[in-house]
């Protein structure tokens, strides 16, 4: 019996980003569940243990960092690997994710392919190192 | 006039001579009188320079206070720019992903009208994210918001970088385009995105406004200067003698015209001058009308720490 594919929870609360990544994913043959807020991010993280998560900055309520942290520092979900995604450009933002204990940090635009070569990049890493 | 009379008497009381002495006071009236005049000028003139020292006062203040307005505004214009700019790239995400998913077939292999109806999408999404892209470098500069890295690297592996990446334009051109490149350059100090992004401009607008002909990359370098310069040399149109410093101002062409011939936000030199500013360095253009333009990137062999 083959393992299943791995599980990315993807995070962001503009839908129409959300869905393409989460349908682009699907595609290329990973499974994928969906949140639009810190606080579902939380939930589904706990409930689901995905093997990535990949993360909006920017989200209404608990936003992307805090969420981040928070993953971060409970023992069940320190070691998933977070992607963190922003559409903004200026600098401090990534520097701020990586503080929040994101382990890449993407800038929108990304291609639906650029996303995928960083989440299997990050996974292989993540696989190799545990 | 003034008068003083007076009379001379003998021993005997007899009166042997009077003696009139007029005393010709006009000068002294004069002088008093200038004196006056004098003093109320001085007067009138101390009254003109405490108001005039009052004016200038008052005018220093409204002059700094117009100044923390201009510095307002200019950051309200950054902070305005930068914000749209992310406001932008939101819904082109989304633009650009679906275009790239339907392209690479996820939704079903496109008939080759479809592929090619898509290509324009995809071509034109990315061509206004550059624009984007280049109002948001324009504000982050002015904000001081541009970090530079520095690094040592080569500057002919560069030059060829910077060739391949605009093949495609190169290609559409038919234009001839060399790269010539000295022997024995130095590794370069500076901030290799920049310098790349500064070629990749000057030789797209190379081929951007040179209708036939040829462009020519020349890199070079001046030991006891401890300089490098790059120039992009091409037979294009050229630019007149009076608009030679206007191409380097922000949302501007040489033709500014609603029915210029050329597109693009005019925001391209802009950047590339303060860049290359940032890098110690100049960017400096030579040309002539129809007879095509050099732009000349001047840079320090090691660029300065912030």
């Amino acid at each position: 019996m083959t393992a299943p594919a791995p599980l990315i929870l993807v995070v962001d609360d503009f839908p129409d980003n959300r869905q393409m990544y989460a349908e682009y994913l699907a595609f290329s043959g990973l499974r994928v569940e969906e949140a639009e807020n810190g606080h579902e991010a939380l939930e589904k993280a706990f409930a689901l243990l995905p093997d990535l998560i990949v993360m909006d900055l920017s989200l209404p309520g608990i936003d992307g960092w805090e969420a981040t942290r928070r993953l971060k520092a409970d023992s069940r979900t320190k070691r998933i690997p977070v992607i963190a995604l922003t559409g903004h450009a200026l600098a401090g933002h990534s520097k701020g994710a990586l503080d929040a204990g994101c382990d890449a940090f993407i800038t929108k635009p990304c291609l639906p392919e650029r996303l995928l070569e960083e989440v299997r990049k990050t996974l292989a890493t993540f696989q190799h190192e545990h | 006039m003034e008068a003083i009379s007076g009379k001379i008497v003998s021993e005997h009381g007899e009166v042997t001579a009077l003696v009139t002495i007029l005393h010709d006071r006009t000068e002294e009236l004069e002088r008093a009188r200038l004196y006056e005049q004098l003093k109320l000028a001085a007067d009138e003139m101390e009254q003109k320079v405490r108001e005039a020292t009052a004016e200038l006062v008052r005018q220093n203040e409204l002059l700094r206070r117009s100044h923390i307005e201009i510095e307002q505004a200019s950051a309200l214009k950054s902070q305005f720019l930068a914000n749209m700019s992310h406001e932008f790239r939101t819904p082109l995400n989304a633009i650009m992903g679906y275009t790239s998913m339907l392209l690479k077939g996820v939704a079903g292999e496109l008939t080759v009208p479809q592929r090619r109806q898509m290509a324009r999408v995809d071509s034109n999404a990315h061509h206004l994210l550059s624009i984007i892209n280049d109002i948001l470098d324009i504000s982050r500069i002015e904000a001081g918001k541009m970090p530079l890295t520095l690094s040592e690297f080569e500057l002919p592996a560069l030059v060829t970088d910077v060739v391949a990446e605009v093949e495609p334009l190169i290609a559409r051109s038919r234009l001839t385009v060399t790269a010539v490149v000295d022997d024995g350059m130095p590794p370069l100090v500076s901030d290799r995105q920049k310098v790349k992004q500064i070629m990749i401009n000057l030789l797209t607008n190379a081929l951007k406004f040179t209708p036939e002909g040829s462009v020519r990359v020349l890199a070079s370098h001046s030991e006891e200067r401890g300089e490098i310069t790059v120039a992009v040399e091409d037979s294009g149109i050229g630019i007149a003698e009076e608009d030679l410093e206007k191409v380097f101002e922000d949302f501007r062409q040489a033709d500014n015209s609603p029915t210029r011939e050329y597109g693009g936000a005019g925001l391209g030199l802009a950047i590339c001058r303060r860049l290359a500013g940032m890098l110690d360095g100049q960017l400096t253009v030579h040309s002539k009308l129809g007879l095509g333009s050099t732009f000349t990137l001047l840079l320090p062999r090691v660029a300065r720490e912030q």
